[in-house]
This record gives structure tokens, sequence and C-alpha cells, in this order.
């Protein structure tokens, strides 16, 4: 139960002169500070603390006041207003969770939904570049008119903006072949926390253009990507473009559009066919290690655009209610072990027929049983949505109906899905569950993500937990945070949770690096010398660390010992 | 189970915001509400959904952002003196419904009917609507009509039609125009057009003239409860007097109300006959051929779905139909149509209170239309066409706009 | 002498005496590469095999502030190990484990002193292998090749010819150990992510050792395709290949790809050269290479096509029928040679050959850069200019474009022929390459590993860039022990 009720929440706002040095940058219709408008900057999607603290009335989460620059120029003028003053700031597109809650007050959020311009598409070298409010839908459409795309669209959404994604996160259906959206990065221009404008790349050398992402010399692109926000403010990104073959926009579906008469029909969400020139087969297996061994066996064969398991859920993705979601995992509609392949004829249009018969090969081989019209077709029907999805994922976050507060997001070579059920399971057992969609990956495949060729992949398993009962959702958090300390006692590597690898966790989880933790404070030093942007969130300065209540440290170091490892001084 | 079919323990005009409260927490951001349906969106230009966050960027214009507002008022975070610019948030919106068509069918939710519920609150709490809202209201408590115009005057578009007096006569088929084509001179052929074309295919059909009333749409769209269901129990119980087995509407907000908010009217009794906008009705006189469309109309056109008659209601089809059984119409499509069509800017009292930011909307419209190479816009809907026409009187581009019954009957030769 | 000593004793103490080298012949040989790079001897040499062993290397010199310069193989040719500043050459071509191969996962952990060669050897009877450079050096560290970014004969391939690393060990500069990738929390490597999702392992890539010495390296590896073919294409000038490779790869054909001119090629399939032992070497005789230079078109566009693991002709068969399509649509010619297609079919495994080309005339110095393909006519024209004011003679220079990631960008190699920089004609040479150099970069041209001499050309131009790589050299490595004078360190 959210505590009193009476109790009011207000934030701290920023002391005059910062405001009007700030209204003086962006102009007065362009800063604001109004109660209501902070409100919608504080609550995040995926980030379970910022629901515990609203919970809690804890006026932290509200930013003094939200800006909303419109270019590179006027994001450094903010940024050197905010290090004079000594204000922290966050950069913010959608707020799920890529950008941070504040933590100090008061904190300015520059939200960057002016910048929402794709700059070019250069189909001589393959690229776009981009503003930070451009998503993965609106660059798909302009590059599939050219006969390109990106390579691929997030799980959760295709309104995902590319460039906070780069900040932490880009998963894609096709990954296969396409690889994670750090391979699709081949620049950025970015406002450093200290006002300094990095760009990375040929591009940083006059006249050499903008077309290759390493260099010179070692990379800083690995140190601002995945940086939590903590780099500093992505004001251009350039991505790859992929040759593409499919139709250069989604062919109607024959059922025709929804209204708000009858949205819920699943009808309006079954694409009868993939895209042209693409092909998506599904296959059911008789159990887990089948369905690995097939996946590796399809992975290597170097067939597809995308390998992937879903498992539980398809439940959320081709359900239109969350009731019809949680009737279908009660009853196991869906294969409790499965894969997806998507083929595609980049290359010729024999292509697909070749890559069809390799799949078939290897399915017979290891056993497994394709949906059709024979097998399953009721299932097979519901996967449409799928069809459309592969490529641009649109469907995703029906998963986030109650609230998508935990994930554990491993990473590491295809047999670490057995350890992931495993572990996932004794979780459950430990925390208890929070929704009865959260066996997934207990009872049947965790979401299995093939990436490049199968050399490594990630996994998914989540807790949905009521987002208005607070207990749940800390509760989802100790699962975050148990699975860190799983991994590391199992010794299989960070947990890349995607919401999870903040602090305190890095400062409190030294096993990682050995010490990562110390070396991204040297790092935090070079790129962020006051401390100012997204504080709290990558990694702690010594003195912030200090600050940290013993309650925290103790509770971090209680889950630490259900895995014997030693607790965090 | 949407608003319009599940029956819940209550119905949505009964619904405090702490109704909501589940639903509000659970906001996911995931921007839908802000953003055409993945596979819908064809170009970066088109690619957005929501007319006011489209405008002014900022979060609270959108139907997320209402989410969040509504938390927080319902935890007591704030209150109306902590934040007296929230009004402008939750009227500076069309209720055009895209949001929560793209968040019913992603996330289960309701951010319409959330913000609407916010302007009852606010209505009740004497916290709204807005000066201009109240005088709306004034209008239509007084004149049973919100353009502050005398009852008296509003028959004068059918002088040049004879439709029958459903005071003193009795007929199968009620037309109900809506008060904005019966009071904005500039819309009469329109409602002139459409009812010459049934009188044209032989429907006895018949008006309450002077005496129609408001179906009470913009009262329920601002949000003040009392005043709506006092119009809607005069209007359900002249129709069901009337002895009418149908009742075709003119405008789609009159539909949308008739057949959809009326049911959700607590006790209130149910209207007995059936209801259908003029576009679903043409349609089908079309198909059992009881008219003819004979004379070619060489114009390409583009249709503009009105949010009311379109994505709430579901008619999508008729007016395609319609327009493609005229002879010489091409149509050719915007990019966002149908469940993802963008607003004309001018519904949910949007118009009344910001007219700058209606009109940019309209403009914002024009420019789609425009961009098809079409020369004609075309809708159906009286509050659609009042603001596209001040659209193209912003815009850079030319365009014509006609309303759908002007063609048809040009085209049946009447 | 006292200091050197006290050195040289500190060494011996902590790794033995047959671990420590300061013989001055041996320092002699250390002192230079057949790059340009000013020679200067080492102090010592310390030959290690143990990461435990070379984090205490590290603690040590960090407190006494004596520069160490890591060495994996000796085969860099642009003087990234040459002490410049003297102090300890760390020598680890006797690091040389194969650690393990990951058969089921396709991957492979080394040292830094496996070398190419015997990488591939040992990843064949696998059915697997690595995706090398053109013109690595059997002998080379392959753990350097790929942490230096030599860019792999695949690189056209974006999913097999890029991206190799996953994780890997790694000794800070203060004697600190760190792990990327899935290893980032002990236990074993498997993925190229971590800590958290950074890709962090890149900041040591490219770097010359300066930031850290890694000392292992989790590799991607592939399938050793049993069949390969070559298709040849042949040209007049460059620019009349760019539109057939844009064609080619937009529909993805094969995964390698690249041009070389006459000169290279005619070096590669040369029968009287071999591959030399070490750079520089002896020149050879020339004839039957000019002959078969006469004979060869002056540009050949080369396409290399894989099987895949299961019905490998059928494979080939669908993507020999697009190669097809494009001939009808852009009318190029194919150039059949039965012996050139058999050589460079072996050279995608086993890249080497083409480094015969040093025979020529002992030596060579390469300007490698990397541009887009429609510029290469550009820089194809400074580099006349370029020679003709240093009357050097067109023909004999090599030339190497490697397509990357389907034609996004190219990696350009262009070998100016000499004798050994320290003799000779080869000191004649260096001004010629420097303004080469000079003018590739003014018009663009980017050098994204800046060996040498080109660091100061790029760094001068690189803004903020060059800025914080110093402020991070500085929190790493405050004393800037680890080769200092490379890059803007």
């Amino acid at each position: 139960m959210t505590e009193n009720k009476t109790q009011k929440v207000q934030q701290k706002k920023l002391p005059r002169e910062v405001y009007t040095a700030l209204q003086g940058v962006v102009g007065e219709q362009w800063i604001y500070e109004q109660r209501s408008v902070v409100e919608t900057y504080s609550k995040l999607s995926i980030d379970a603390s910022t629901f515990v603290r609203k919970h809690k009335k804890d006026p932290h989460i509200l930013p003094a006041c939200v800006v909303l620059p419109a270019s590179t120029e006027e994001i450094q003028a903010i940024v050197r207003i905010c290090n004079r003053y000594h204000i922290p700031f966050i950069p913010f597109t959608n707020g799920q969770v890529f950008s941070a809650p504040t933590n100090t007050m008061p904190t300015v959020v520059i939200h960057l939904s002016r910048m929402n311009k794709i700059i070019r598409i250069d189909t001589e070298n393959l690229s776009a570049t981009l503003q930070p409010y451009v998503d993965y839908g609106q660059l798909q459409a302009e590059a599939m008119k050219r006969g390109l795309w990106n390579g691929g669209s997030p799980l959760a959404t295709s309104l995902c903006k590319i460039a906070s994604q780069y900040s932490f996160a880009g998963l894609w259906q096709t990954d296969l072949k396409y690889g994670l959206l750090n391979r699709n990065i081949v620049s950025v221009t970015m406002v450093l926390p200290d006002g300094e404008i990095l760009v990375t790349g040929s591009r940083c050398i006059p006249k050499a253009g903008d077309f290759l992402e390493y260099g010179p010399g070692p990379d800083l692109m690995g140190l601002l990507r995945s940086a939590a926000g903590t780099s500093g403010i992505v004001t251009e990104i350039t991505v790859k473009l992929h040759t593409w073959v499919g139709d250069q926009c989604f062919p109607e579906i024959p059922a025709g559009r929804p209204s708000l008469v009858d949205v819920h029909e699943p009808k309006y969400d079954n694409p009868p066919e993939p895209l042209k020139n693409h092909r998506l087969y599904w296959i059911e297996f008789k159990d887990f290690a089948s369905e690995i061994k097939a996946m590796r066996g399809i992975a290597h064969s170097g067939i597809g655009i995308g390998l992937n398991a879903t498992g539980v859920y398809s439940a959320f993705y081709c359900s239109q209610t969350q009731d019809m979601t949680i009737e279908r995992c009660k009853k196991k509609f869906f294969p409790d072990w499965n894969c997806y392949v998507i083929l595609a004829n980049i290359t010729s249009e024999k292509q697909i027929a070749y890559e069809e018969k390799v799949l078939r090969h290897i399915i017979e081989e290891i056993g497994g049983t394709f949906l059709s019209e024979h097998h399953k077709p009721k299932v097979l029907e519901a996967l449409k949505p799928w069809n459309y999805d592969c490529i641009r994922h649109t469907t995703g976050f029906r998963m986030n109906r109650k609230m998508y507060a935990n994930a554990w997001l491993p990473v590491g070579p295809l047999e670490n899905a057995f350890v992931t059920m495993e572990q996932w399971k004794k979780a459950l057992d430990i925390f208890g569950e929070c929704d009865i969609t959260d066996r997934g990956g207990a009872d049947d495949t965790p979401f299995v993500y093939a990436l490049q060729r199968g050399h490594f992949c990630f996994f998914e398993t989540d807790n949905y937990p009521d987002p208005v009962v607070p207990e749940e959702i800390e509760k989802a958090q100790a699962y975050g945070i148990y699975g860190n300390a799983t991994f590391i006692r199992h010794n299989l590597g960070p947990m890349l949770m995607a919401f999870l690898n903040v602090e305190p966790l890095t400062t409190m989880f030294p096993e990682v690096g050995p010490n990562a933790y110390l070396l991204m404070r040297k790092l935090r030093r070079v790129f962020d010398p006051q401390s100012v942007c997204s504080p709290g969130r990558q990694v702690f300065t010594e003195e912030e660390w200090q600050q940290v209540p013993a309650e925290v440290k103790e509770s971090i170091n209680k889950i630490r010992a259900l895995q014997n490892l030693p607790a965090i001084v | 189970m949407t608003y319009y079919e599940k029956k819940p323990e209550k119905k949505f005009f009964e619904k405090q915001l702490e109704d909501y409260r589940d639903m509000v927490w659970g906001c996911a951001r995931c921007n839908w509400c802000q953003n055409q349906w993945g596979w819908n969106v064809k170009s970066a230009e088109f690619s957005e959904i929501c007319p006011a966050f489209h405008e002014y960027r900022i979060f609270p214009y959108s139907g997320m952002g209402k989410m969040h507002i509504a938390r927080a008022l319902i935890e007591g975070d704030f209150d109306y003196d902590d934040a007296p610019e929230m009004i402008d948030f939750i009227y500076t919106c069309t209720t055009c419904g895209a949001c929560e068509m793209n968040c019913q069918r992603l996330q289960d939710k309701e951010p319409l009917k959330v913000n609407e519920t916010l302007r009852a609150k606010f209505v009740q709490d004497g916290f709204g609507p807005k000066p201009e809202h109240k005088r709306l209201i004034a209008s239509v408590k007084n004149y049973s009509n919100p353009w502050m115009q005398p009852r008296t005057q509003r028959d004068r578009w059918a002088r040049t039609i004879k439709l029958k007096d459903l005071n003193k006569e009795k007929a199968e088929t009620l037309f109900f125009v809506g008060c904005t084509a019966a009071f904005n001179n500039t819309l009469w052929k329109m409602a002139q057009s459409t009812a010459a074309i049934l009188l044209a295919a032989g429907v006895d059909v018949g008006m309450f003239g002077k005496e129609e009333l408001c179906c009470g749409s913009p009262i329920a769209r601002i949000g003040d409860r009392e005043t709506f269901f006092t119009i809607a129990q005069q209007n359900v119980k002249r129709i069901n007097e009337s002895g009418v087995r149908e009742i075709i509407t003119f405008c789609p907000g009159c539909y949308r109300s008739l057949q959809h908010d009326y049911p959700e009217v607590p006790g209130l009794e149910p209207l007995r006959p059936a209801v259908y906008h003029s576009t679903e009705y043409v349609a089908r006189l079309l198909r059992e051929q009881r008219l003819i469309p004979q004379k070619p109309i060489p114009l390409k056109v583009t249709w503009h779905d009105p949010c009311h008659l379109g994505r709430h209601c579901g008619i999508y089809d008729a007016p395609r139909d319609i327009l493609a059984a005229l002879p010489g119409i091409e149509l050719v499509e915007m990019e966002r149509i149908k469940d993802q069509a963008w607003c004309c800017g001018g519904g949910g009292g949007a118009r009344a209170a910001y007219p700058n930011f209606a009109r940019a909307t309209a403009v914002k419209r024009i420019a789609e239309a425009y961009k098809t190479g079409a020369l004609a816009i075309v809708t159906q809907c009286p509050f659609c066409e009042q603001n596209l026409m001040d659209g193209i009187a912003q815009s850079e581009h030319s365009m014509q706009l006609y309303d759908l019954s002007e063609l048809v009957i040009k085209a049946i030769g009447e | 002498m006292g200091n050197l000593m006290t050195l040289v004793a500190d060494l011996q103490t902590m790794f033995g005496s047959t671990s420590v080298c300061a013989d001055p012949e041996v320092l002699e040989a250390y002192s230079k590469d057949q790059s340009f790079v000013q020679p200067r001897k080492p102090d010592a040499i310390v030959s290690l095999s143990s990461t435990e062993h070379i984090q205490e290397l590290l603690r040590y010199a960090h407190t006494k502030k004596v520069p160490v310069v890591p060495l994996s193989s000796g085969m860099n040719l642009h003087g990234a190990t040459i002490p410049s500043q003297g102090g300890i050459v760390l020598d680890m071509s006797k690091m040389n484990k194969i650690v393990m191969i990951d058969t089921d996962n396709w991957s492979v952990v080394i040292e830094p002193g496996v070398t190419a060669e015997q990488l591939q050897n040992e990843l064949a009877p696998h059915g697997l292998r690595v995706m090398l450079p053109f013109g690595i050096h059997p002998k080379r560290s392959a753990l350097t090749s790929f942490i230096e970014r030599d860019p792999a004969v695949a690189a056209a391939s974006f999913e097999y010819g890029n991206d190799h690393i996953m994780d890997t060990e790694l000794v800070l500069p203060c004697g600190d150990l760190f792990r990327t990738g899935l290893w980032s929390a002990g236990g074993r490597p498997g993925s190229p992510l971590g800590p958290v999702r950074a890709m962090i392992n890149r900041l040591w890539t490219g770097a010359q050792g300066t930031l850290g010495i890694v000392t292992k390296i989790n590799l991607k590896v592939e399938y050793l395709s049993q069949l390969r073919r070559i298709w040849l294409f042949q040209f007049d000038a460059f620019p009349e290949l760019i539109e057939p490779v844009k064609l080619i790869q937009r529909r993805e054909i094969g995964w390698e790809c690249f041009v070389i001119n006459n000169f290279n090629a005619a070096a590669l399939s040369c029968p009287t050269w071999n591959v030399p032992e070490r750079l520089p070497t002896e020149a050879k005789d020339p004839k039957a290479f000019l002959a078969l230079k006469d004979s060869l078109p002056p540009w050949l566009l080369v396409v290399s096509l894989n099987g895949g693991p299961r019905f490998p002709e059928e494979k080939l068969a669908y993507e020999e029928e697009a190669l097809q399509e494009v001939i009808r649509q852009t009318g190029i010619k194919r150039y059949h040679n039965t012996e050139v297609e058999n050589i460079l079919s072996n050279e995608m495994i086993r890249p080497w050959g083409i480094l015969k080309k040093a025979c020529y005339r002992g030596s060579f110095h390469d300007v490698s850069f990397k541009t887009t393909l429609k510029r290469v006519p550009e820089f194809q024209r400074i580099l006349l200019e370029v020679l003709n004011h240093y009357s050097y003679p067109l023909q004999d220079v090599g030339v190497y474009v490697l397509i990357i990631e389907r034609g996004r960008a190219v990696h350009c190699e262009i070998d100016i022929h000499g004798s050994s920089p320290h003799e000779g004609n080869g000191a004649a040479l260096k001004n010629l390459w420097l303004d080469l150099s000079r003018c590739f970069i003014d018009e663009g041209a980017f050098f994204d590993r800046p060996y040498g001499a080109w660091a100061e050309m790029v760094y001068s131009r690189a803004g903020t860039y060059t800025e914080k790589l110093k402020q991070i050299k500085k929190e790493l490595d405050p004393h800037n022990i680890l080769n200092p004078g490379r890059l803007c360190f």
C-alpha cells in the first residue's frame, strides 16, 4: 500500500539563476518546472526502483525541471551550465530505463524529443545518421524504401530510440546474422558530461567521412556505449544499414484494421505471411536438450537471419489481453520447447530453398517437429504476429502489462541456458513467484536469442509483479540481486540484467572485473569529473559510496550470503 | 473486451479516477500512445500519432502523461493547487483515441478513458473545465447546441429539403443531423446532400428540426457528466417515443454518442432504434442499388477517417466503398489511416479552448493529404470539415475539401 | 649504468636469469624492425609465460617508473614494439598456449605467443578456422593481430569477417588483472559483453599495448569450408570495378572480396619467391615476378565463395548463379587462371603468401588507411602526384583494397618497396612515405591504427578524442610506463 496518501511529494526547484540560465539557452517555451510536468519524467517503465520510490513518496525521484534542447550546441550549453552550478542532469528519451531516475535534488532532465530527425540516409556507404529521438520504426520505414534496413528491432518494442538503446541495450530478433546494436554503430557525436563534444570513429578526422566505427587507435566507443546514460548525451548517431529484400512497407493484414470496438480480436494481429523474401519456421522439441542442440546446429549451419526460442513469451506477444496471456500460460498453449528461424532471400531467390533444406536436415537429425497445418495448426495460427514482429517487433511490450520489473539476462554459451533455467527455479523457490507468468524459463524454455551464429546467446527470464504492491516489486528486485550473486557463484559471468547493473550493484559485486568498479571510477573521472551526469547510475564515486545507507548494503549482503559470497563492507 | 463490449462491474460514466489505479500504475511508457502502430509506419515524417505530443514535445500532453498525472492525483502526490497547469494538459487533447487504440492493442489499458475521467474529476471538483468549455456547456443547456445559436434557427439548413417533421408525423427513419451541421451554414450543403441522398433512395426519413437536441457528445468529452446524463435521458425519451426504427446520424460525434456513450450512462433506458452513420447507410443503399451513381467525377481524392467514425466505431470500409462506387473518383490513401488516422484537431473541446493547436493539427493533416497527390480531401464529419477548412486556409498547400455526400449527390445526378 | 645493473638484477631475482637478457647483440635485434621508426635499444629483455609474472613485472615497472614494451612475436611491421624510450621489452613469444578450443561454441582461447600459422593448424582438424588478415606473417601473434584490428580478408562479410574478439584477460598498467566479456566475473569465457553490457574490450584494441597487456583472448572461430571457389574479375582501371563491387556486395555474395593490382597478384603467384622468415629480408631475382606481372590484368577483383557446412555445393550453386546475374547486368569480365585461383583459395585460410612481395626489394612500407570505396580513385590520383614528385615508378607499387562490411568502407594498403629502412635506399624512401601519408590524411584518409609517424598526424587532428585518450592513459598509467611514445602518449 502506498505510504500516507495525504503526504504530498514536491520536487526541489532549481535556484532561479540556474533556471534563468537554462531558459536563456532553450527559450521560455522549452523549459518546464511545473509539478505535473516533472511527474511525467519520474516513474520509469522497467526500473523497479522508481516504482518502489514512488510508493515511498521519495521526492528525490522528481526532477527539478525539464529542458528540451534542439541542437548539439544547446545541449552543450545546458551541460556547461549544469557543470558550472554543480547541478546533476539526466538525458531522457522515453523513460523506459536507459535514462536514470534522479537520485539527487535538484536534477535537470534533458529531454531530447525535439531532436527527432533522420539527418541522412547514405545508400552509398550503407549508413544512416540520426538525431537521438529517432526510433527504430522511423528508421526502418525510411531505409526500407531504399532497399535497406538497420538489421533488426528490439524485443520490447519498435519504438525504442536508437540513441538511448546505444546507452545500454539493443538486442534484436535477427541477432543471428546482424548481431546486437553494438555491432551496428558507426559513430556517435556526444556531449560529454564535462561539456566537451566527442565524435567517435572516422568522423573525428576532418574530411574522412562517417564510415568506420573504430579508433583512431584505442576505441572509445566501447566505454561510451553501455555506460547506462552516464557517459554523456548522444546528439547524433550513425548506424549501419544492410540490404533489405522485403516489402518497402508492411502489407495490410487481410482482416483489416481494428477499432476500439474490436481491438482485441486476434485476427488483426495475424499477418498471413512474413514479409516478401522472408520465411518463418516454428519447430517444437520434446525437451530442452534437443532444443538447444538444434539451435546450435542451426546457428552453425550458416543459414538464416534470426534464431530464437520464445517459450512463454509468445503468450504475451501473441495475446491481445492479459487474461488471454494468463490462460495460455496456465494451459501451456505454446510449446514448452521451441525455436523459430527466419530465412531470407538476400543473395538469391533460391536461398530460402537451400536454407530450408539445411534446416529440415538438421531437425531430422536432431529430432523436432515443424509446426504446420498438420501439427498444431492453431498454435501456428496464434504465432502469426511474429511474421511481422521478427523484423519490426511491435507487440513486445505486451509483456509489460503488469510491470516488467526484473529480468535475468545472462549472456554466454548456449549451454548456459540450462543453468539459467535451473537457477531461476531455485530463485522461484527461495523468493516465491510474483505472477503466474514468471514461471517462464522454469518449466519451459527461457527466451533464448541465438546471437551471431551461435557464438554466444542471451537468455531471459522475468518477473512481472503487481505495480501497486510494493512488496512484490521489492521481491522482484531481490531476484535481480540474487541473480547477480548466483551467476558469480557459479562462475557464469556477470548477470547482464537490463535494469540492475547500476549502483550499488556495481560496487557491491567487486568479483566482476575483478574490481571493475574501480576502473569505472577512473573512467568516470575522465568523462564526468564533476559527477553531474546521471550520478549514482553506473558507478559511485568513493564519496557517493560512503553515503549509501547501511541498510541498503546490508540487504544486498544478505542476498550475497545466499550464494556464499562474502559481505562487502 | 473493450469499453464498448465488455460489461464490467461499472459503466464508464460511473467510474472515478481511483477505479483506474491499477492501470495507471502499470503504464509501461512504451510510447505507443504517441506513435503509429509499428507495422503501419511508412515514413518518419508521418510516424507520430498524438497531435498534442507532436506539437508540444513533453509527456504530459500524451496518453502516457495523463496516466502518470492520474496516478499522482490518486496517490495524493500533489493536488490542484500544486499543479494548476494540469488543466491545459488534459484539455489540449482532441480525444481522438489514437493513444487508446494502440494502448489497448498492446497493453490492454485505456489512456483516453483515464483522461476523460480526469476531466470528469476536474469538473466535479470545480477545477475545470476551461472557461470556453463552460460557455459551451451553458449554450447546450440553454439552446440545445454548443454554438450559442437560437433553437429556432436549428432547422434553417433543411428549408430546401422535404424531410418529414417527426414532431408531427411518423417515419421509419430519423435523420439526426447534429448541432454543427445544423448551425454552421458552410456545412449546410453537406447535410442537405445527405438528406437528398436518402430521399433519392426512397428512405422514409424525417427529422426533429428545431426540436432536435444536442446529442451531448461535446459535454461528455469535456467531462460534465451530470449535464450529459440529463441530455442523454432527454434524447432517449424523445427518440424512443418517436417510434422510428432507425437513426441515421450525419455527425460521427453524434453517432458515437448514441451508439456507445449512451449505453454507459448508469440507469439510462436503452435506445430502441438501430443507429447508423450516414456513410454506412449510404454504402448499403449503393450495394442494394437503390442509388445508381452514373455521372463521372474525375477527381483524385484522399479520405480522412474521422476519429469518432473510424477509430472509435470501426467504420472504415463504408466510405471507401462509396468512393469506389463513384465513377471517375480515384482514391489515394494517406499513410495514417483508419485506426491510425491522424486527427483533424477539431474534437474533444480542443478547438474551443486551444484554437491555435487545433489549427496546427489540421495543417499537419493537410500536408499529409497533399503528399498523396490528391487534389481533394474527402470526409464526412462536421467537426473535421470545420477544422480542416481552417487548416487549408492556413496551409501552404492548396487542397479542396468535400463532404462525401457532395460527391455522391453529384454522381447520382441529383 | 648503476640503474641498469640494478634493473637487470631485480628482474633476474624476480624471474630467474634465463628469463632476462641484457646481451647487447640481442638488444640490438629488438631495437628495430622494418619500419621507419627510429631504432632504440631496450635496457633488457624479459621473457615471460604467465599472467602472474606479467602482473609482477608491471607492478615493479610501475613502482620504478621503468617503461615496458610488450612484444608477442616481433612481427609487427610498423614499429609498435620499438622501445622508443628504452626500458624493458616484455617478450611473450613463449607464452604460446592454445588454452582452450571450444568446438561447441566455436571459440578459441589463446595466449600472445600463439602464431597465426600455429592457430590455423590447430583448428583445422576440428573443421574450424580463424579469420586472418591478408599479409599476416605466419609467425605473427594471432592475438596481437586481432587486438590491433588487422582487417580480416573476409571483412566484406558482415557476420564472418568482423568483430572476432569475445573475452579478454589483460593486465592493467599498474599490474592489476582485468577481464572483459563473460570472463569478467571469473569462470569461463564465452561472450564479448562485460562487465555489464559494455564492449569495454574495445579500449584495448588498436592501443599498441599502451593501456594494458592482453594476456589471453577468446576469439570467434568459424567453420572451415571444405568447398571454396574463387572468382576473379579483371579491370583496366580501378573506377570500373566500383559499381560491380557494390552490386555483388548488396547481394551479399561470398565472404572474401578484395582488389589487388598486378604487382601484388604477381608477387603472390611468383613461383621463385617465398615467404620470408623475417622482415626485412634479402631481395630475390625479380625476373619471374616481372614476367608474371606483365601477364596479369592491371586490377583483379577477387570474390571468394564458401560452401556451407551442409550441402556446400548447393550453396555455391545459388551464389554463383547470383554472380552470373551480376556479370550479365554489368558486363564485367571474368578472369580465368586456375593457378592464381588455387593460390588465392589457399590464401583465404593461410593468407601470408602475399608477403613474398618483400622479395622484390627486401622490404616494403605500407600506407594503410580506411576510406570509402568511391573515394579510392581520389587517393590514386594523390598517389600518382606524390610518386611523380619523388620519381618513384608507379609499377613498383603494390595495392590491396579490401572491402569491409558489404562495401560500407574499404581498407587500403599501398606498398612502397625498398630495401631495409636502415640502409641503402630504404632511408630515402622515408620522405616519400611520409609525404604520401600526409597528403592522404590531408584529404581525409583515416588511419585508424596510427602507427609510428602517423600518430602525430592523426592525433593532432582528432581534437577531443585525443584529449580523452590522454586522460584515460593518465588514469590507467599515471607514470606512462607502457609503451611510451606510441599513439598520443
